[in-house]
C-alpha cells in the first residue's frame, strides 16, 4: 500500500526526470538522434538562408590548370589585391612554381596565408605529415592546415577549428585566417563549429582569377574583404553536400571554405545547446507537461501535445534565425512524446487499479447485502434442499456435488438414498465424461451408462451441471423412475429451474467458505497466475447474482396484485409494474409519457393546485396521501396511495418544518383495487339500511301498540289483541336483528360460496347492462319491470347473482327473434322473490329444454353449460328455477330466490 | 260531530291493524287497504276525507297514489305520506307530486293525530 501511495504521488515527477535525462543523454552524449536532428537542422538552414549579403568574403576562382602558374599570375594577383586594400588573402594551396619573391612579398604583407595539406608519410603510412613547404616559401611562411569539414551522415555542416598532425595541434586554414588579425574573437569553445550558410546557395561573391589579373575589380569588391583563392573543380573532390545544397547538387570546397571563413569572420557561429542547458530545458518542458496533463484527459492532452510540437518548432526557428542558437527540436519532441506515453500509461494503470478496487468494494458490499451469512453452509439447509427435491420430483435418489476449489474434481455436498461411493465413475473428474457432456449441454443430460450403481429396473439417471455466473460450480445427479418422469410436465424446464436455484445456493455456500479461508487463500493467490482474472471472475459472478436478484425483484413488482408506479423526485417515471400498465391502458392513460402530477391529476380528477400541494408535502414533509379513484364507468373503485420511499439509511423521519428532499429515493404510487371490498361493504351497508328500513315499520307498530295499550277506551279484548300484535312485532325485530347480525359478522371473500342478503333488483339491472351489447347485436330489447320495493334475497355475493341473471338473459337473447322484447318481471310471493324472464323467440321443444337445463347428459353450447352451473348455484342458495319453452314462441324462465326477511 | 274518514294504506298487516285501531279510538273512521289493488278499489268508491299511506309497498308506490288522485281523479283530498326513508328532497318531491304532509316513521300516535286533525 505504501508503494502504491508513493507511486501515485511521485510517478509523474519521476517520469519527468527520467525522460529529461534519457533524452538529453540520447541527444547530447550519444548523438543517436543526430541523423534526425540533422534533417531538422538542414530544413531550418534551407528555410532561413538567402537574402543576406556577404561583405567580408570574396572568392577568387581559378581553374586547376593555373596551379602551375608562376609569379606572373600569383604575384600579380597578390599585388593587385593588396593595391585594393584587401584584408587578407587566403590561398587554399601552396603555389609551387612561384619564386621566393612571391613568398617574400606575401610574408611582408603579413596578411597572406597559405593552405597546407595533410599527407600520409611515405615511410610510415600510419603517420601523417604536413605537405612540405616549397623551397621558395622559406620556413616562417604563415599557413593553415587544409582539411575537409566534418561530415555528419554525408552532410557537411561543421568545420574544424584545429587539427592534430603528427602530435602537433595546428589551426585549420580558416581558423588561421581569422587568427592573423587581432580584431576578431578567437577564443572559441570546442574543436569544431557549425558553418553558417545563411548566405544561401551560390551567394558568396566570387570573381575569376582572370578578372583579378585584368584589374577589372571595383575597390568595394575587394577592400576590407578576405579573399580566398582556390579552384572550384579539383578532380579529387567534386563537391560537398551541405544543408543549403539543393537536391543532389554539391557545393564546391571553395564555397564551403568561404562559408566557413565567413562564419568565423562575422562571428555568426551557430551555437548548440550544451547538454546541461538542454537537460534543463527538457526538465522544464516535462514538468510543465506534468502539470498540464493532470488537468487534461487523453484526448485533450493529445491535442495539447501536438500544439506543443508546433510551439517547439516555432521556438527553435526563432532561436535559430535570430539568436543563431540551434535547439535540438527533435529531442524536445521526443521528450514530449515519451513523457506523454509514460504519463498516460501510468494514469491508465492507476485508473485500472482504482476501477478494480471499486469493483471489488462494490462486489463486497453487494455480497454483504444479498448473500446471507453462513446459512448456506449449514448442513441442515442442504438436507432440506435435498429432501425438497426428492419429494417434489419423486426421485429415487439424488446427490449434489460441488467442484473442489483449485481442482477439477467434485465432492459431495449432500446425498439422499445414495452416497459418493455409489458413483460408478470413480475419477469424478469434471473434465471427463459424463460431466463434460453435461457442461456442453448446459442442462440435464440423460445418462445412458450407469452413473449411480445398482439402478432399479425402470430407473433413469440424469446429470445436471450447476452453473452460476458462467462458472461450473458443481453437479446434481439423480435417479427417477420412468413413471414419475412421465408424470412431470415440461421436465426439462423444471429441472433447469431447480438447477438455477441450486447453483445460486451453491455459489453462496462457496462464497461463505472462501471467506472463512480468506487468509490462506490470499497466499495461494500469489502462487497461481489468475491474478486480475480472478477479480473479474468474482465480479462477474457477483453481477450475475445481482442480476438474478434484480430479475426476481422485477418479477415480484410485476406480480404484485396492486398497480404500482415509482417516480423520481422530479416526477419522472422510474418503474411501472405490469398491473399498472394494464390498468393505465384500460383508463386510456400513458404512464410513461405523463409526469407524476399529470398522472395523478388525470387519475383522480383533483385540481392541479391540490396535486402540487400534495406533492410538495410528500417531498418536503414526507407525507402520505390516499385518494379515491373510480373508473369512468364506475364499475371499479381504487384507492391511490402516494408515499415517499426513503434511502435505507434515511429512515429517520424528518421533523415537521425541516426539508430533506434528498433523503428520498422516489415517490411510490399504488392503486389498490377496493372494488370487491367496497362492494362487500356496500352489501353490508345495504343490509343495515334494509334492517333499519324494516325496523322503522316494526317500531311504528310497537309505538302505536304502546299508545293503544295506554288508551283509556281500549277494552280487554282489544288489549290482548294489541299485545299479541306487539309481541309478534318484537319477535320479528329480534329475528331480523339476529339474522342481520349473523350476516354482518361474515367476511365476504370472493370465491366462497356462502350466501348473503343481496338486492335482486340491482343484480337484474347489472345483468341487463352486461347483456346490452349482445341485445343490440341481436336486435332485441330488454324490458325490466321492477316493483317499488324488492326484498333482499339470499345468494352468493361477488357478482355471482349478477352472473346467474346474465346467463338467463343471454339464453333468452340467443333464442329471441329480432326486434322482439325480453320481459323481466319481479314480484314477491310466499317468502320468495320471483323473477320471471320471458322472450319471443324461436323456442325449442320443452322436453329438450328440460333436458338441457336439468339433464345429466353432456350438452352442446356454452350457454347450456353455464345454465347448468347457474342452476346448481341457485339450488345451493335455497332457490328454485323452472323453465318452459315452446317451438315458435320462445322460452320462459322463472327464478325463485329465498327472501332474507319479510317486510 | 261527524267523524272524518281516513283511508289507511299499509302493506304491513299488523301495523295496518294497530294504526287502524289507534285512529279509530282517536275519533276517525278508518278504511283499510293492505295493497295497491285494495287502495285503488277504495279510491274508486266514495272519497275519504284524508288518505294516510305508507310510502313504498310491494306493488304500490306513494307516487302512484298521488298520480291517481291528483292527475286521474283530480281530487284534492289531503294525502299524508308515512315514509321509512327520508333522504334529501324526499319531502319536497312528495309535496310537489301532491302530498299534503310527509311524516317519518316511527311517528308517535298523538303527533300523528294532531297532524291529521289540522288537515
Amino acid at each position: 500500500m505504501v508503494t502504491d501511495s508513493w507511486r501515485a504521488r511521485y510517478a509523474g515527477l519521476l517520469y519527468a526526470l527520467l525522460v529529461a535525462v534519457f533524452v538529453c543523454a540520447l541527444s547530447s552524449l550519444t548523438h543517436v538522434l543526430g541523423y534526425v536532428d540533422g534533417i531538422a537542422y538542414d530544413a531550418f538552414v534551407r528555410h532561413t538562408a538567402g537574402d543576406r549579403p556577404v561583405k567580408n568574403i570574396l572568392l577568387v576562382e581559378s581553374d586547376i590548370g593555373r596551379l602551375e602558374a608562376g609569379d606572373d599570375v600569383w604575384l600579380k594577383m597578390l599585388k593587385a589585391l593588396e593595391t585594393q586594400h584587401v584584408a587578407r588573402v587566403v590561398f587554399t594551396f601552396m603555389p609551387e612554381k612561384v619564386s621566393a619573391a612571391f613568398y617574400d612579398y606575401a610574408r611582408s604583407r603579413g596578411n597572406v596565408l597559405f593552405g597546407r595539406k595533410v599527407l600520409t608519410d611515405a615511410v610510415n603510412p600510419d603517420r601523417h605529415v604536413l605537405e612540405p613547404l616549397p623551397a621558395a616559401a622559406g620556413k616562417d611562411i604563415d599557413f593553415g592546415v587544409l582539411t575537409l569539414p566534418v561530415s555528419d551522415y554525408g552532410i557537411y555542416r561543421r568545420h574544424r577549428l584545429y587539427v592534430h598532425v603528427d602530435g602537433v595541434r595546428y589551426p585549420v586554414l580558416e581558423t588561421r585566417a581569422v587568427q592573423i588579425s587581432s580584431a576578431y574573437k578567437t577564443d572559441w569553445d570546442g574543436e569544431d563549429y557549425r558553418i553558417n550558410f545563411e548566405m544561401g546557395w551560390g551567394q558568396l561573391p566570387r570573381v575569376t582569377l582572370d578578372r583579378v589579373l585584368r584589374g577589372d575589380l571595383v575597390d568595394s569588391l575587394v577592400e576590407g574583404r578576405t579573399v580566398i583563392v582556390g579552384y572550384s573543380s579539383p578532380s579529387d573532390i567534386p563537391g560537398l553536400r551541405t544543408p543549403v545544397s539543393p537536391d543532389d547538387e554539391l557545393m564546391s570546397l571553395l564555397d564551403v571554405r568561404g562559408a566557413a571563413l565567413y562564419t568565423l569572420l562575422s562571428g555568426r557561429m551557430i551555437h548548440t545547446l550544451s547538454w546541461p542547458v538542454l537537460l534543463g530545458v527538457l526538465l522544464l518542458l516535462t514538468l510543465l507537461s506534468l502539470f498540464a496533463y493532470h488537468w487534461l484527459d487523453i484526448r485533450r492532452a493529445t491535442i495539447a501535445a501536438v500544439a506543443l510540437f508546433a510551439l517547439y518548432m516555432a521556438a527553435s526557428w526563432y532561436a535559430f534565425a535570430f539568436m543563431l542558437l540551434w535547439v535540438p527540436v527533435v529531442a524536445l519532441i521526443l521528450a514530449q512524446v515519451l513523457f506523454f506515453l509514460l504519463f498516460y500509461r501510468e494514469k491508465t494503470v492507476v485508473n485500472e487499479v482504482t476501477m478494480q478496487n471499486m469493483l471489488l468494494n462494490l462486489a463486497e458490499s453487494m455480497k454483504q447485502r444479498v448473500a446471507p451469512q453462513s446459512f448456506y453452509e449449514v448442513k441442515e439447509h442442504w438436507v432440506q434442499v435435498a429432501n425438497m427435491l426428492y419429494q417434489t420430483l419423486d426421485l429415487e435418489r439424488l446427490i449434489l456435488l460441488e467442484r473442489v476449489p483449485g481442482d477439477h474434481r467434485v465432492r459431495e455436498v449432500q446425498a439422499l438414498q445414495c452416497s459418493l461411493d455409489d458413483i460408478a465413475e470413480m475419477r469424478r473428474d469434471y473434465e471427463r465424461e459424463p460431466y463434460s457432456t453435461a457442461i456442453a449441454e448446459n442442462g440435464p443430460v440423460r445418462l445412458t451408462r450407469t452413473y449411480l450403481r445398482n439402478p432399479a429396473a425402470d430407473e433413469e439417471q440424469y446429470l445436471v451441471p450447476l452453473v452460476f455466473g458462467g462458472d461450473v460450480l458443481g453437479f446434481w445427479a439423480f435417479g427417477i423412475s420412468r413413471e414419475h418422469l412421465e408424470a412431470i410436465n415440461d421436465f426439462d424446464k423444471l429441472i433447469r429451474d431447480f438447477a438455477r436455484q441450486i447453483s445460486e445456493l451453491l455459489y453462496h455456500r462457496q462464497l461463505w467458505m472462501a471467506r472463512q479461508h480468506e487468509e490462506e487463500a490470499r497466499f495461494s493467490d500469489y502462487m497461481g497466475v489468475e491474478g486480475r482474472d480472478r477479480i473479474f471472475s468474482e465480479v462477474r459472478k457477483d453481477v450475475a447474482m445481482l442480476e438474478y436478484r434484480l430479475a426476481n425483484l422485477e418479477n415480484v413488482m410485476n406480480g404484485l396484485s396492486v398497480a404500482a408506479i415509482l417516480y423520481d423526485l422530479f416526477g419522472g417515471v422510474i418503474q411501472v409494474n405490469r398491473r399498472m400498465e394494464d390498468l393505465a391502458r384500460n383508463l386510456d392513460l400513458e404512464p410513461y409519457e405523463l409526469t407524476a402530477l399529470d398522472f395523478i391529476r388525470d387519475l383522480t380528477g383533483i385540481t392541479h393546485d391540490r396535486c402540487r400541494r400534495m406533492f410538495r408535502e410528500v417531498i418536503m414533509e414526507h407525507g402520505r396521501f390516499s385518494l379515491p379513484v373510480r373508473t369512468a364507468q364506475g364499475e371499479r373503485m381504487y384507492i391511490l396511495t402516494i408515499q415517499p420511499l426513503y434511502h435505507r439509511d434515511g429512515e429517520q423521519f424528518v421533523e415537521t418544518g425541516d426539508a430533506h428532499p434528498f433523503a428520498l429515493q422516489g415517490i411510490l404510487c399504488e392503486l389498490v383495487d377496493v372494488s370487491d371490498m367496497r362492494s362487500h361493504y356496500s352489501i353490508k351497508d345495504q343490509l343495515v339500511e334494509r334492517f333499519i328500513f324494516r325496523l322503522r315499520n316494526d317500531l311504528q307498530a310497537v309505538i302505536t301498540g304502546s299508545s293503544l295499550l295506554t288508551h283509556h277506551e281500549i277494552d280487554a279484548g282489544q288489549r290482548q289483541h294489541v299485545e299479541g300484535l306487539m309481541l309478534r312485532k318484537m319477535d320479528h325485530i329480534l329475528s331480523m336483528f339476529n339474522r342481520s347480525h349473523q350476516f354482518m359478522e361474515k367476511s365476504l371473500e370472493s370465491g366462497t360460496s356462502e350466501v348473503y342478503p343481496l338486492d335482486p333488483s340491482l343484480a337484474i339491472r347489472q345483468a341487463s347492462e352486461m347483456c346490452r351489447e349482445a341485445a343490440i347485436e341481436h336486435k332485441v330489447r330488454i324490458d325490466v319491470a321492477l316493483p317499488p320495493f324488492v326484498s333482499l334475497v339470499l345468494a352468493e355475493p361477488g357478482g355471482t347473482l349478477d352472473w346467474v341473471m346474465k346467463t338467463i338473459l343471454t339464453l333468452l337473447i340467443q333464442d329471441a327473434v329480432e326486434h322482439s322484447t325480453i320481459e323481466v318481471a319481479v314480484r314477491e310471493s310466499e317468502g320468495m322473490v320471483v323473477c320471471s324472464f320471458h322472450n319471443t323467440g324461436f323456442g325449442l321443444p320443452n322436453a329438450r329444454l328440460q333436458d338441457c337445463l336439468f339433464g345429466t347428459d353432456p350438452v352442446d353450447g356454452r350457454i347450456y353449460k353455464d345454465m347448468r352451473e347457474a342452476i346448481l348455484r341457485i339450488r345451493e342458495w335455497g332457490g328454485e328455477i323452472e323453465g318452459h319453452a315452446q317451438v315458435g314462441e320462445g322460452i320462459r324462465l322463472i327464478l325463485r330466490l329465498k327472501v332474507f326477511f319479510h317486510d | 260531530m261527524t267523524r272524518r274518514t281516513i283511508l289507511l294504506i299499509e302493506h304491513d298487516a299488523a301495523l295496518l291493524e294497530l294504526m287502524g285501531m289507534a285512529l279509530e279510538l282517536e275519533g276517525f273512521d278508518v278504511r283499510r287497504a293492505g295493497d295497491g289493488d285494495a287502495a285503488r278499489a277504495a279510491l274508486a268508491g266514495p272519497m275519504p276525507d284524508i288518505v294516510l299511506s305508507c310510502m313504498i309497498m310491494p306493488d304500490f308506490h306513494a307516487y302512484d297514489l298521488l298520480h291517481l288522485l291528483r292527475q286521474e281523479q283530480s281530487s284534492n283530498v289531503p294525502v299524508v305520506i308515512l315514509t321509512r326513508r327520508m333522504t334529501s328532497g324526499t319531502e319536497e318531491r312528495l309535496k310537489a307530486a301532491g302530498a299534503t304532509d310527509v311524516l317519518f316513521k316511527p311517528v308517535k300516535v298523538p303527533e300523528l293525530v294532531v297532524r291529521l286533525k289540522q288537515l
